[in-house]
């Protein structure tokens, strides 16, 4: 029904949004992701079945946009950082200053597992709802925000060195071709 | 802060460690006493593995504060625009 798509879309705006943020890490370039997505996708509309999984269709479209832009763009720059202006934080300084420093640690993860982990945390999506919005297997989803959760652990309480880029990227090329291009 | 990490002594004795458990945990630990490594297709390591709790709940709590509001803010008008304007034309 057509009515159906437009509100399921506009409903899920917020969660698109948090995507968009956790791939960007910049919420101009979210916003505009988010933008990008929503015309690509009111495009494609006729390729949606309607009583399928909205979510995940427009959640994988998100995502495709994102890498689409990334490889033409060529981006190898960190983009900035959220700053501490930007968010509603209220409390001792030294609480914004570790709020800071989960901030930017977030930032360093893993374009993939930033996005597993929020939208498990921020979100409340399933690890199933994941994969599907994602493209990757269950076990997959899990994996990414459990290394997450890991990495997180040990930058910010020094417990292990950082895990090199280059594990992922191993781990990458051992996954299923249909997975790999799920870890850019 | 703690050397090698960003947490005060204080912050991370709060949230406490079940992290030395988990290192004795056997279960944790292949022969030979090293830590078993997922296979390469994908069967997940225990969620808590290796991740303090406390430290779970504290990142969650961090998340949310840093991101919710972010998330929360209202809909750019322009983007509404765009999906009405999309449903009218195709009702037409």
């Amino acid at each position: 029904m057509k009515n159906d798509f437009h509100d399921q879309m506009i409903a899920l705006l917020p969660k698109l949004r948090v995507q968009a943020l956790a791939l960007t890490r910049n919420r101009a370039a979210a916003e505009d992701l988010v933008q990008d997505a929503v015309a690509n996708a009111l495009a494609a509309q006729n390729s949606f079945t309607p009583g399928t999984n909205f979510a995940a269709w427009m959640h994988r479209i998100l995502r495709n946009r994102f890498i689409s832009t990334l490889r033409k763009q060529r981006e190898t720059t960190d983009i900035e950082d959220l700053p501490m202006s930007a968010f509603a934080v209220s409390g001792a300084h030294e609480d914004r200053m570790v709020l800071k420093e989960l901030g930017a640690a977030v930032n360093r993860l893993p374009s993939d597992q930033r996005e597993a982990l929020f939208m498990v945390v921020l979100q409340g999506l399933s690890y199933e709802e994941v994969a599907a919005a994602t493209g990757c297997a269950v076990g997959t989803a899990k994996s990414r925000v459990f290394r997450a959760r890991r990495q997180l652990q040990a930058w910010l309480m020094g417990e292990d060195a950082p895990e090199r880029v280059a594990t992922t990227e191993h781990a990458t090329r051992r996954l299923p071709l249909g997975e790999r291009h799920a870890e850019f | 802060m703690v050397a090698g990490g960003v947490l005060s002594v204080d912050t991370a004795a709060r949230l406490g460690s079940a992290k030395a458990m988990n290192d004795t945990d056997p279960k944790a630990r292949g022969k030979g006493g090293r830590r078993k490594t997922p296979p390469q297709d994908v069967e997940p390591p225990e969620e808590t593995e290796g991740v303090d709790a406390a430290f779970d709940i504290w990142l969650r709590k961090g998340l949310h504060q840093l991101y919710d509001d972010v998330a929360a803010e209202p809909v750019p008008d322009e983007l509404l625009r765009l999906i009405e304007e999309d449903r009218n034309r195709r009702k037409s």
